[in-house]
C-alpha cells in the first residue's frame, strides 16, 4: 500500500475542507439552520474494505447516496450519503411537506438528487478551482442500500487496489439530520493531486 | 460531460427524442432548439436560434438558479434541477394551456474546446400526479389505521374495564353465595325435621348450585377474544392437553402434522372440552383420533371416539349455552372460541358407534409448517 506522507495528508486535508466548507455554506443556505462539520479524515484503505458487506464506515442498513464519477489528472468519486431517515427528513424540510412516515418517493429521490447534485457541484467545483484542474465528470445518480453495495457497484471507476478515502461527516442542527460527504481517489491519482497542491502552495 | 470532436455539433438525432433539448452557448445564447421543445412552447428552432435563453426564461436568471449554471461553463459538473423545487423553470405547456411538469438536467458539452450546455427537458407530469395520488391514497389508509388503533384501545379498554366489573360483582356473588349456601348447610342440621322444609332446603341448595356453575362460567368466557388471535400448531396444542388431563388409558393419536390454524389463543380450551367430554359420557371407549381432510369448505378437523357417542336429538343442543346441565359449558364455550376466527364445529357421528366432530377451518384460516404429509402421533 502506498505511503503518505502526514504534511501531505494534511494538505488534502485542507483542499478537502475547503470543498466540504463551500457545500456547507449551500447547505446552510437550503435550510437556514447551522450545520457542524467534523475535521475531514483522510486515509488510505483497500478498495475491498469499503466493499465488504457490513463494514464499518457508514453504519446502517439503507442509506441513501448521491454519487458522481469524475475523472481527469485524478479520477474517483464523490458522494454524498445520507442514512434514509435523515435522507427523508431533509427532503420534507426543503419540500415544505408534512407526513406521518415519510418515504423516499420517485418526487423525493429527484429532490433529494439535486440536493445531492448542489453540494457535491460545491465539493468538486472547490476542489478543481483550487487546483486549477480540469475535470470530466458522469451524470450524477442515485443509489439506495448498504455502502459496501454501493462502493461496489463504483467497481469500474475505481481500478486500483487502493483507494484514498475522505470523509467528513455533517450534521444539520436543530434538525438532527446528518449525513456523510464521500472523496475515493484512486491511489493511481495521488501523484498528480500531491503536485496540483504543491504547485498551488508555492503560488 | 458529453464531449465531441466532429466538426459539426451531431445536434440534428436530438429532434427524435420525444424531451426538449436546447443547446446553449457560453453566453446562453441558443444554438439548438429541438423540435419537441417548438411543440412544447410554440416558438420554432428559427425564432429560437440565437436568442438568449436566460432573457426568454427569467426563472433561470434567479441567483439560486443561475449561479449554480454558471459553474457549468466554468469547467463544473451536470446540474439538475428536480421537478418538486422548480416544476416550471422553462415554462413548457400541453395543448389545452396547462403547465407541464418538468425536470431539468445542464450537461456540460464541449465541442472543439468550446464549452456549451445541453438543456434536458423531461416531462414528468404524469409520474408527478400518480406520485400524489400514491401520497394521497397513503394518507387516506394511515388515516383509516389511525382510527382503527383508536378504537381498538377504546374497545380494549372498554372491555378491561367490563372485566374488571364482571370479576368484582362475581367475587362478590360468590361470596354471598358461599354464605347463602353455609346458612342452607346450618338450616338442614337443624332439630327441625319437616319433610316440606327439607325438600325446600334442597331445593334452595341446587338453586345455590346452579348459580355457582352460571357465575364459573362467566370467567372463562369472558377472556374469549380478549387477546388476538394467532397461529397456532394444531397437534402441539392438543399434545399440551396431556399434562393436565388424565386419559385414564386412552390412546390420542393425532395425525395433524404441521397443521396451522388461526384461533382464539383459548384453541387449547376446545380440544381440552372435546376430551374432557368423551373421557366423561363415552363410557367404554378407549380410542380418540385426530385426522384432517380438505374440501370446498376449507380444512376439516376430524376428532372421533369409540365411545358411546350422542344422540341424535341432542347434536346441536350440545353447543347451546342452556344445554350446560348435561355436558357443562365446555362445548358451548368451544364453539364461541372457534366462531372468534370464523371456524365451526358440528357433531356428526353415529350413536353406538362413537362421538365424530367436525371443525370446519375457512380458507385462509389454515396452512402447513411443513409438507403436508406427516406420521400420525400416538401418546
Amino acid at each position: 500500500m502506498k505511503n503518505i506522507d502526514e504534511q501531505t495528508i494534511d494538505a488534502i486535508r485542507e483542499i478537502v475542507n475547503i470543498g466540504v466548507g463551500r457545500a456547507a455554506g449551500q447547505l446552510h443556505e437550503m435550510t437556514g439552520s447551522h450545520i457542524r462539520l467534523r475535521i475531514p479524515s483522510i486515509n488510505i484503505v483497500p478498495f475491498t474494505e469499503i466493499t465488504e458487506p457490513g463494514n464499518s464506515l457508514i453504519s446502517g442498513d439503507v442509506l441513501s447516496a448521491v454519487l458522481l464519477d469524475f475523472r481527469g489528472s485524478f479520477s474517483g468519486i464523490s458522494a454524498v450519503v445520507f442514512p434514509s431517515e435523515s435522507a427523508a427528513a431533509l427532503v420534507m424540510l426543503l419540500t415544505g411537506e408534512k407526513e406521518k412516515t415519510p418515504e423516499l418517493d420517485a418526487m423525493r429521490i429527484e429532490a433529494l438528487k439535486e440536493v445531492g447534485n448542489i453540494i457535491i457541484n460545491a465539493v468538486m467545483g472547490s476542489i478543481a478551482n483550487v487546483l486549477s484542474e480540469n475535470l470530466t465528470y458522469s451524470l450524477p445518480v442515485y443509489y439506495e442500500g448498504p455502502i459496501g453495495n454501493l462502493a461496489g457497484l463504483r467497481r469500474r471507476v475505481i481500478q486500483d487496489d487502493s483507494v484514498l478515502l475522505a470523509r467528513t461527516n455533517f450534521l444539520i442542527e436543530t434538525l438532527n439530520i446528518e449525513g456523510d460527504i464521500l472523496l475515493l481517489l484512486e491511489i493511481g491519482s495521488i501523484d498528480h493531486l500531491i503536485e496540483s497542491i504543491t504547485r498551488v502552495s508555492a503560488r | 460531460m458529453v464531449e465531441t470532436n466532429d466538426q459539426n455539433l451531431p445536434l440534428g438525432l436530438l429532434d427524435l427524442i420525444p424531451n426538449g433539448i436546447v443547446v446553449v452557448r457560453g453566453d446562453y445564447s441558443i444554438l439548438y432548439w429541438n423540435s419537441c421543445m417548438f411543440e412544447w412552447t410554440g416558438i420554432t428552432p428559427e425564432e429560437a436560434r440565437g436568442t438568449s435563453l436566460i432573457e426568454r426564461y427569467p426563472a433561470l436568471k434567479e441567483q439560486s438558479v443561475f449561479a449554480r449554471i454558471s459553474q457549468l461553463f466554468e469547467g463544473g459538473p451536470a446540474v439538475l434541477f428536480s421537478s418538486s423545487f422548480h416544476p416550471h423553470l422553462v415554462p413548457c405547456s400541453f395543448p389545452d394551456g396547462s403547465l407541464r411538469v418538468e425536470k431539468i438536467s445542464f450537461i456540460p458539452l464541449v465541442h472543439t474546446r468550446e464549452r456549451y450546455a445541453l438543456v434536458l427537458i423531461e416531462d414528468v407530469t404524469d409520474l408527478t400526479n400518480q406520485v400524489k395520488a400514491y401520497r394521497g391514497m397513503k394518507k387516506i389508509a394511515e388515516d383509516q389505521l389511525d382510527d382503527l388503533k383508536k378504537a381498538q384501545d377504546a374497545i380494549y379498554l372498554a372491555n378491561k374495564k367490563l372485566n374488571l366489573l364482571n370479576s368484582i360483582t362475581r367475587h362478590d356473588i360468590m361470596n354471598k353465595l358461599t354464605v347463602l349456601i353455609g346458612f342452607i348447610e346450618l338450616s338442614r342440621e337443624t332439630e327441625i325435621k319437616d319433610p316440606i322444609l327439607e325438600k325446600y332446603l334442597d331445593g334452595e341448595l341446587e338453586a345455590a348450585g346452579a348459580i355457582s356453575t352460571q357465575i364459573q362460567f362467566t370467567r372463562f368466557y369472558q377472556d374469549i377474544g380478549v387477546k388476538a388471535a394467532v397461529w397456532q400448531e394444531v397437534s402441539e396444542t392438543i399434545r399440551l392437553i396431556e399434562t393436565t388431563l388424565d386419559l385414564r388409558g386412552v390412546s390420542l393419536t393425532i395425525d395433524l402434522s404441521y397443521l396451522e390454524i388461526f384461533a382464539d389463543p383459548l384453541l387449547q380450551r376446545v380440544f381440552y372440552n372435546l376430551v374432557e367430554n368423551s373421557l366423561r359420557h363415552g363410557e367404554h371407549l378407549d380410542k380418540i383420533r385426530l385426522s384432517f381432510y380438505e374440501d370446498e369448505r376449507g380444512l376439516i378437523i376430524i376428532y372421533e371416539d369409540n365411545g358411546v357417542g350422542v344422540p341424535y336429538e341432542v347434536k346441536e343442543k350440545i353447543f347451546k349455552r342452556e344445554f350446560f346441565k348435561n355436558t357443562g359449558f365446555g362445548l358451548f364455550l368451544s364453539s364461541e372460541i372457534l366462531a372468534i376466527t370464523n371456524i365451526s364445529i358440528r357433531e356428526n357421528g353415529v350413536p353406538g358407534e362413537g362421538a365424530r366432530f367436525e371443525i370446519i377451518v375457512p380458507q385462509g384460516k389454515y396452512r402447513f409448517s411443513e409438507p403436508k404429509a406427516g406420521k400420525p402421533e400416538v401418546i
